[in-house]
């Protein structure tokens, strides 16, 4: 992971017309927006966010602020053309998002060290998808953007406490589907029910 | 709610810590939420970056356009170009219905003749009549020639006619009453230019495909007329100011609905 230094002043020579600059930025920053766009677009999540980066290329001169500044910017973008796509299919796509998926390739034991293979990745953010929409973006904005609760209300046009609600409740929600019956915290590593038994107690 | 629920139950606090991804989280009674969220989090991976030539060649192509780096000061130009493009618009529509409902009426001989003379465009001409040259004039296409009395033969001849006193003399004929009618009304100017619509000078024949002419005229070519006023065509207006000449038969409603 490149430091956030770094893409402080990438952004800045970006901005000044460098392209290796701006290769470095989207590097950085388009694994977690077409993530973010396919929680709100599913499958079209690539074709939206290549408008995006149409849009942030063309407008880059006219932005101003850090890294930090330009992945709340880019996020807001990214938003907008996903809005526009919703709006011209006028539904949001159903992903589906079963939770034994995920639950067969997350074992209970792991944790957010371990490598985590490429399909997790997605089963993970299909899993978020699922929630209410404004609890995913919400999730998705602050876990996976690494926004704060201000900037993703920024994003999304919402005070800062009402994005920490809805990202609270995606997360007690996901808990609830995860971890239905997991004890408290210090008796966790011994007795772990099954997954497919935690699933047969959701339903 | 039992008691192992209220255990289990993430707090605030806790989904705080995850959303932050404090690494304390992980070990606070929520493995696999944190898990899920670290492994929605995880590093991009080559195929996330397949829109990277489109991106490079769109930061490419915003470079070399000037405009990019001012791009908000152009918007609310443009913004406010637009304003006016169609605050200019609705006043040439609404000017547009009020001339060609005139020019309607003019042309179904309901206004009287002073209103009739002080059209629109009117008085920069010396011509009595209410259609200045230059002026598009709602006599019929002159594609209509082809059909029964051979219209380019009448302006031959009326073009022959000696000077303007003899010409004018001429319109009263019946011989030339068809390409009065064409015309419109039995006036000199606006025969002659009528005809020079149907026949540009020296053509031996008319246009009804309208063509381009041998000599080579194109200010006198339908259609193609520069000073032309669109807007007072009939054919395009015809429909829309239906209401106005039925408002003018005194000739005095037509200035206090105006102003």
């Amino acid at each position: 992971m490149v430091p956030p230094e770094d893409l402080d002043a990438a952004v800045s020579a970006a901005q000044s017309g460098d392209e290796e600059a701006f290769r470095r930025v989207y590097r950085a920053q388009q694994p977690a927006l077409l993530r973010y766009l396919r929680v709100l677009v599913g499958d079209d999540a690539e074709d939206v966010a290549s408008e995006a980066w149409l849009q942030i290329a063309r407008d880059l001169g006219g932005f101003a602020g850090d890294w930090d500044g330009f992945r709340g910017w880019t996020a807001t973008v990214a938003r907008h053309r996903a809005m526009d796509s919703l709006r011209a299919q006028r539904r949001r796509p159903q992903i589906s998002a079963p939770v034994e998926h995920f639950l067969d390739l997350v074992a209970p034991e792991q944790t957010a060290d371990q490598a985590l293979d490429l399909v997790a990745t997605d089963a993970a953010v299909a899993l978020i998808a699922s929630l209410p929409r404004d609890q995913a973006e919400a999730v998705m904005l602050r876990a996976v953007l690494g926004l704060d609760a201000k900037s993703a209300g920024k994003v999304l046009g919402k005070r800062a406490g009402a994005v920490r609600t809805a990202a609270y409740r995606g997360l007690r929600r996901l808990a609830q589907q995860l971890e239905p019956d997991d004890p408290p915290a210090g008796q966790a590593n011994g007795v772990t029910p099954s997954p497919a038994a935690a699933l047969k107690e959701v339903r | 709610m039992n008691s192992f629920e209220r255990r289990n139950r993430m707090d605030r606090d806790t989904a705080e810590q995850l959303l932050s991804g404090d690494p304390a989280a992980s070990g606070a009674g929520h493995p696999r939420v944190a898990g899920l969220l670290a492994a929605a989090g995880a590093p991009g991976r080559p195929s996330d970056l397949a829109g990277e030539p489109a991106a490079m060649a769109a930061f490419a192509a915003a470079r070399l356009s000037p405009s990019s780096p001012n791009r908000r000061p152009s918007m609310i130009k443009l913004t406010l170009a637009k304003l006016l493009t169609v605050k200019a618009a609705v006043i040439a529509g609404v000017a547009c219905a009020g001339v060609s409902g005139v020019a309607l009426a003019a042309n179904a001989g309901v206004l009287p003749a002073p209103i009739a003379s002080h059209l629109p465009g009117g008085h920069a001409s010396k011509a009595p009549h209410p259609f200045p040259s230059g002026s598009a004039l709602p006599f019929p296409s002159p594609s209509g020639s082809a059909a029964g009395v051979d219209i380019a033969a009448l302006c031959r001849e009326f073009a022959g006619r000696g000077d303007e006193a003899h010409r004018v003399k001429a319109l009263k004929e019946d011989h030339f009453g068809e390409l009065v009618r064409r015309a419109g009304k039995p006036d000199r100017d606006r025969v002659e230019q009528f005809c020079a619509k149907v026949k540009p000078s020296g053509s031996p024949s008319a246009r009804p495909d309208g063509s381009v002419p041998p000599s080579g005229q194109p200010g006198d070519l339908p259609g193609n007329r520069p000073s032309g006023q669109p807007s007072a065509r009939p054919d395009e207006h015809a429909g829309r100011p239906s209401g106005q000449p039925s408002s003018f038969p005194s000739g005095s409603a037509a200035p206090t609905q105006r102003s």
